[in-house]
C-alpha cells in the first residue's frame, strides 16, 4: 500500500482488484449503470487523490473504498434528492448490459416488489444487503466496511430481514412461491 | 412452532448463489435471536434470504467504461510524481512574500526616518 502511494502503477493494480466490486456496490445503491459509472470514476479519482490520508489501521483497503463509495452516493442522493417512487420498470429501460437483475426483475412482479422495498430500506440496511448478496462479504467484512462489530451486523442484518418480511405482507406468497 | 432445529436445508432451498455462509448465518441468527421462539418465521426469512438472492445479484461493468477508466487514472496518476517537488515550491512562494513585506517594512521605514531627518533642522531652529 505504501508503494501505492508513490507508484501509478501500484495504484492501477488496486483499481484493477476492486473496481467491479465497488461499481457493483454503487449500481445497486442508485439503480442505473450511467450513474453507477460515475460514482465509481468520482471514487477512484477521490482515492487517487487523497492516498496519502490512507492510513493502515487493520482495516483493509477494500473498507476505504466502499466508504469513499458510500459519501460518493450519500451525496449523490442528497443531490438528486432521489425519489425513491422511480419504477424500476423505467430504470430498466436505461440499462444496456447483460445478467440485469432488474431485468430479471421484471419476470416476477413479486421480485421487482422485494426490490423496491430493498430500495426504500434506510441507506445503511441497503448498504448491508449490498455488501452481503452482491458482494458476498462476510458479516466481519462488512463490519470493517460500515465501522461496527460483527454482533452488531449480524443484529442489522436480522432487523432487516424481519423488516422486509413485514413489509412484503401479503406479495410474500408470490415470493416464497 | 417447531424447536431448534426447525431450519434445515430442506427448509431453506438455498441454491448455489446463496452468500457462502448464508446458511450457516440465517441460522445462527434465527437460533440466537429467536431462541427458538416464533419459530413460524424461520423458514419465512431464510426463504426471504433466497429470495434476495435471486434478486440482487452481481451485475458486470461495461470493460469500456472499466478500462476508459483505468486510462485517466494512470493519466491522471502520473503528474503525481512529478509534484514531489510541490512543498519546495511552497516554500518558494512563503519566502517571496515575506521578502515582498521585508521590503515594504523596510520602505515605510526609510519614508519615516527621512521625514523624521527633515523635521528635526525646524524643530532645532
Amino acid at each position: 500500500m505504501a508503494r501505492a502511494k508513490s507508484d501509478p502503477q501500484v495504484f492501477g493494480q488496486l483499481y484493477e482488484l476492486h473496481v467491479r466490486r465497488i461499481y457493483n456496490y454503487v449500481y445497486y445503491r442508485t439503480g442505473n449503470h450511467h450513474d453507477a459509472e460515475d460514482l465509481t470514476a468520482r471514487v477512484f479519482f477521490r482515492a487517487l487523490e487523497h492516498l496519502g490520508r490512507y492510513q493502515e489501521r487493520g482495516a483493509p483497503f477494500s473498507a476505504w473504498l466502499y466508504r469513499i463509495a458510500h459519501n460518493a452516493v450519500a451525496n449523490w442522493h442528497r443531490d438528486k434528492r432521489w425519489n425513491q417512487t422511480v419504477a424500476l420498470e423505467d430504470l430498466a429501460g436505461q440499462l444496456e448490459h447483460g445478467d440485469d437483475p432488474f431485468r430479471l426483475a421484471e419476470r416476477s412482479e413479486a421480485q421487482a416488489q422485494l426490490l423496491r422495498l430493498v430500495r426504500h430500506l434506510p441507506p445503511e440496511r441497503q448498504q448491508l444487503l449490498v455488501l452481503k448478496f452482491v458482494e458476498r462479504c462476510s458479516n466481519q467484512e462488512i463490519g470493517e466496511i460500515m465501522g461496527r462489530t460483527e454482533g452488531a451486523i449480524k443484529s442489522l442484518y436480522h432487523r432487516t430481514l424481519i423488516a422486509l418480511r413485514k413489509d412484503l405482507g401479503d406479495e410474500w406468497e408470490g415470493i416464497s412461491d | 412452532m417447531s424447536g431448534r432445529g426447525s431450519v434445515t436445508r430442506k427448509d431453506t432451498h438455498l441454491g448455489p448463489t446463496a452468500p457462502h455462509d448464508e446458511r450457516s448465518d440465517i441460522a445462527d441468527l434465527l437460533l440466537e435471536v429467536m431462541g427458538g421462539q416464533d419459530a413460524g418465521h424461520e423458514a419465512d426469512l431464510v426463504q426471504l434470504v433466497e429470495a434476495l438472492s435471486a434478486v440482487l445479484r452481481p451485475v458486470s461493468a461495461s470493460p469500456m467504461f472499466v478500462r476508459g477508466l483505468g486510462q485517466g487514472l494512470a493519466a491522471a496518476a502520473a503528474p503525481a510524481e512529478i509534484t514531489i517537488g510541490r512543498p519546495s515550491r511552497r516554500w518558494l512562494w512563503l519566502g517571496a512574500v515575506l521578502s515582498g513585506s521585508l521590503v515594504s517594512a523596510t520602505g515605510v521605514l526609510i519614508v519615516w526616518l527621512r521625514r523624521r531627518h527633515r523635521r528635526s533642522p525646524l524643530l532645532a531652529s
